[in-house]
């Protein structure tokens, strides 16, 4: 699909520059000239496609099919897939949270979305797309999904709704009136200009990352023997799995830095499962959100809600690792 | 005076969004002034999801996203004819 991007990329390097096909410095300036076309154009068509789903099903009116019927364990599905459609910043997480559970949403459910949510993003599809191809992209966004819906019954069912922190409870058992959300009516083309507003915003801020990501990648990718990390970390190490989850829980940052370098380290001998689940651990929780939700949950919940993500993530580590 | 609503957190784009509306009505000398709400309580109280949201008379001008200058001009100055 991009052999017309590599042919660009061989005619800039090889032709333009004359550096000699199979030289170190030629394949890091090729590597990094192809992935950057090929990235960016997947970016661009995703995030599209990602803002027009959501244009049409805003999270007003996710909540509000949530809370109006009975969905009979589907709402958890409902909730997972219309997490990863909403853009996620971490600061609107508590205002997110308080108008899920307020409006009656079973915490569960209110988790399954804001594990999603960040979890299965349109960089991260993106880079996944550019990095590891269609098959490993659509496991990840699967196998997104279902992780949060799991952990989010998972939760649920722990019935924990007295740890939240007072007020919230208070606010709960007030139970206020459903939203008066009224969609105003768009035709395609008037939606149009606004989702390409949004998905060029996304872009704008992601674009450094992915550019030095790419760059770093490259320069790994010319110049680490392959096989290097295979000394280090092989699927048969039973810590390789949770030691990378681990690491990866508390970095606060977005995945279009991270996985360019992840590729190449996937071709120098790591374990492709593991660098998954790491990446799963690094967009799915961060130490800020975490910060930002203790107004509304006890450091008990907080806990628990960590641990149940992370010990997801690390088992389907081990899942992709017997798999792929 | 006219205020201003801005939901807000210590994000970005929520800054950027405070800076952005501050800049307009300093540009165009508007009676309008900057309120920003950080409360969460309060948030609760006007039903808003996501941050940064930018409110007059209970009405939502922008949600979620840092509005550029351009937008906050185009906005505020259709609704002030509308008002007249």
């Amino acid at each position: 699909m991009f052999d017309w991007a590599q042919n660009i990329a061989d005619w800039f390097i090889y032709e333009v520059f004359h550096l000699t096909r199979g030289s170190k410095a030629g394949d890091a300036l090729n590597f990094f000239v192809f992935d950057t076309i090929k990235i960016f154009i997947l970016l661009l068509f995703i995030t599209l496609l990602m803002g027009i789903i959501n244009s049409y099903f805003p999270i007003e009116k996710i909540r509000n099919a949530l809370q109006k019927r009975k969905w009979y364990g589907l709402d958890y599905f409902m909730a997972s897939f219309f997490g990863t459609v909403t853009p996620f910043c971490s600061c609107s997480s508590v205002p997110l949270f308080i108008g899920f559970v307020q409006g009656g949403i079973p915490l569960g459910v209110t988790f399954a979305f804001l594990i999603s949510s960040p979890l299965v993003d349109a960089v991260t599809v993106a880079m996944f797309a550019g990095m590891f191809g269609l098959r490993i992209t659509v496991i990840y966004v699967v196998s997104g999904i279902i992780l949060s819906m799991i952990a989010g019954f998972i939760l649920g069912k722990m019935k924990i709704d007295h740890l939240l922190t007072e007020w919230v409870q208070h606010l709960i058992k007030q139970k206020q009136s459903a939203s008066q959300f009224v969609e105003e009516k768009k035709t395609f083309k008037q939606r149009i200009p606004e989702v390409v507003k949004e998905a060029m915003n996304i872009i704008k801020g992601v674009a450094p990352y992915i550019l030095i990501g790419v760059a770093i990648g490259g320069l790994m990718h010319g110049f680490i023997p392959t096989g290097f990390f295979e000394k280090y970390i092989t699927k048969e190490n039973p810590f390789g799995v949770p030691v990378a989850v681990l690491v990866g829980v508390p970095m606060y940052s977005n995945t279009a830095g991270i996985l360019p370098i992840m590729q190449v380290l996937v071709e120098k001998g790591i374990p492709l499962g593991t660098v998954i689940a790491f990446s799963m651990a690094v967009v799915g929780l961060s130490i800020p959100e975490g910060l930002l939700l203790k107004k509304v949950m006890t450091g008990k919940m907080l806990a628990i809600f960590f641990t149940v993500v992370t010990i997801c993530i690390i088992i389907s580590g081990y899942l992709f690792n017997i798999v792929l | 005076m006219k205020r201003i609503i801005l939901f807000g957190a210590n994000c970005a784009k929520c800054k950027k969004t405070e800076i952005n509306l501050n800049n307009v009505i300093q540009k165009h000398n508007l009676n309008m002034i900057v309120e920003k709400i950080q409360d969460v309580q309060e948030m609760v109280k006007y039903n808003i999801l996501y941050l940064p949201t930018v409110m007059i008379d209970n009405v939502i001008l922008f949600k979620g996203i840092a509005p550029s200058e351009k937008e906050i001009e185009k906005t505020l100055t259709n609704k002030l004819e509308n008002n007249l």
